[in-house]
């Protein structure tokens, strides 16, 4: 089992006919999983925390329920979650000293009810700390690799979570996503990544919770995963996600229109091979038959700034006490990155918040003429581009994500391109508010017609480049 | 914190710190400093467009055809 790359790459339904043809079982696969994650991270950094015990009790309990018929389609798939998000006896630090001991009593409720649908947790991944900072070798845990190729950093702040889906070391992860944080590494590592409608997934639990534009995530490596994984996180019954089966039609994407807002991205510095790998994507939509077309919506650019201006209050507001007392336990990037957050006024907060308002108005204006809305992922293909500080602090990286936190719109990153450092490129699809499952199915023909969600990273038995 | 520091003297900015109680290095103060700047310009930026997009009419704060002010 040790060198299946169809077991490593598998999806959720391959590995569910697996068990349930009784060639594989959940206590093995487990086994084999947590024993690859010990080859390959010490190079990559995805986990700060591997939950070995845990995850072979949840995996014998995968089994009883599967010999019972039990027809849940996470019953026994290996997932990672983001080390944000609470799980009862599994240490949780936000990658922070300050919480390098915090081993919580309770579940966040996505953890809840991915264990009540059979998953099981291998571990918890690594992120920038707090998901708020430029990565740093002095952090907690060192910063994340890419797996696609090790010698760049994997991009934040869900980069563990990317980087143990990319390379194999799980099936699925969670994350979770401000201005970016799942689609960015998940554009980055050939990843599909979801970032619901706003509130639609409960983030109960987990250091997000509160915020008005942060939200838990899901990163896979493909559509019909992320939608079983989706559909086991939203609370929301206005969004029926489905259980990732194939539906008559579903593929077809004749007529769907999607919009460009294109003089916004052509304000944005977009790499040149970032631009090509987005206009080879649009042409493949058309190819399907969809209609793109330009469009034009206003306030954009204030919109990542918003959100900007919006992350940095929230985040202040949670250290806020904390952080005077506890100076020098928080990295250096991530306490002046808190610290900022003091000179913003209350009038600041509400300016963005009303930005939000104002903006959200015109995207659902936009989202009327129009069924989706397509952009880049990341105007850049690396993590070290993406964290140049003039440009980080001003959120330039997260320019065709951010907005839609403000929003609160859902929006869904695919794999389009190679970049010629050999890190993956995605674009993004914006939808409608609790219109995931229409966003998931025009991902899914894009997807199908398309090669770059079945390459794989190539990595040889210690995690490097192969 | 109402000082704005796009305004303030050095002395100002580290009295600011010293009565927040971060215990900034001499290293992180002007670090700090210049972020907090550019923070301040960006907040502005966001008024500046709220004025333009006719978001905010002087001391009423947008017209009820606007509809509900929560996102």
């Amino acid at each position: 089992m040790s060198d299946d790359a169809a077991l490593w790459f598998g999806s959720i339904a391959e590995l569910g006919a697996r068990y349930r043809a009784g060639e594989l079982s959940p206590v093995a696969v487990t086994g084999a999983f947590l024993e690859r994650v010990r080859r390959l991270d010490g190079r990559l950094h995805a986990f700060i925390t591997v939950a070995d015990a845990q995850a072979m009790v949840d995996a014998g309990t995968a089994e009883s329920r599967l010999r019972r018929g039990d027809p849940s389609p996470l019953l026994g798939i290996p997932l990672a979650v983001k080390d944000n998000i609470a799980t009862r006896g599994i240490r949780t630090t936000g990658n922070s000293r300050v919480l390098e001991d915090w081993i919580p009593d309770s579940d966040a409720v996505v953890v809840d009810r991915l264990r009540a649908a059979g998953a099981v947790i291998l571990g918890k991944t690594n992120l920038n700390e707090l998901g708020w900072s430029i990565p740093s070798d002095d952090d907690l845990c060192p910063p994340a690799r890419n797996p696609w190729n090790p010698e760049y950093a994997a991009i934040g702040s869900s980069s563990g979570s990317g980087a143990a889906v990319a390379a194999g070391m799980v099936v699925a992860a969670l994350g979770t996503d401000g201005g970016g944080s799942v689609r960015l590494p998940a554009g980055q590592m050939g990843l599909i990544g979801v970032k619901p409608t706003h509130g639609a997934v409960s983030s109960a639990g987990s250091l997000s919770a509160g915020s008005t534009i942060g939200d838990i995530g899901i990163l896979a490596r493909c559509v019909d995963d992320a939608r079983i994984v989706t559909g086991a996180l939203l609370a929301h019954e206005a969004s029926p996600i489905g259980d990732g089966a194939a539906r008559p039609g579903r593929d077809r994407i004749d007529g769907v229109r999607v919009g460009v807002p294109r003089r916004f991205i052509d304000q944005v510095p977009v790499e040149r091979e970032v631009a090509e790998a987005f206009e080879a994507a649009l042409t493949v939509l058309r190819r399907l038959g969809a209609v793109v077309t330009d469009v034009d919506p206003t306030g954009l650019a204030a919109a990542r700034t918003a959100n900007f201006v919006s992350l940095i209050a929230e985040h202040y507001a949670a250290h806020e006490t904390f952080l005077p007392r506890h100076w020098t336990r928080y990295g250096r990037s991530a306490r002046l990155y808190l610290a900022h957050g003091a000179f913003l006024s209350a009038a600041d907060y509400l300016a963005a918040r009303e930005t939000g308002r104002v903006v959200r108005a015109e995207i659902d204006r936009i989202l009327e003429e129009v069924e989706l809305i397509a952009t880049p992922v990341s105007p850049v293909v690396t993590a070290e581009a993406a964290r140049k500080p003039g440009a980080h602090r001003r959120g330039i990286n997260a320019s065709f994500t951010a907005p839609f936190n403000l929003t609160g719109h859902p929006g869904v990153s695919v794999p389009c391109g190679i970049g010629e450092t050999g890190l993956p490129i995605g674009f993004q699809l914006v939808g409608r508010y609790h219109a995931e499952a229409a966003v998931l199915d025009v991902a899914r023909a894009y997807e199908q017609t398309t090669e770059w969600h079945r390459l794989r990273p190539q990595l040889d038995a210690r995690g490097r480049r192969s | 914190m109402t000082m704005d520091p796009r305004t303030a003297t050095e002395a100002a900015f580290r009295d600011a710190l010293a009565r927040l109680g971060f215990p900034a290095s001499d290293d992180e103060q002007p670090e700090l400093w210049r972020m907090a700047t550019d923070l301040q310009e960006q907040a502005a930026e966001l008024r500046r467009f709220l004025e333009d997009a006719g978001a905010r009419a002087p001391f009423v704060g947008g017209s009820p055809a606007d509809g509900p002010r929560s996102t």
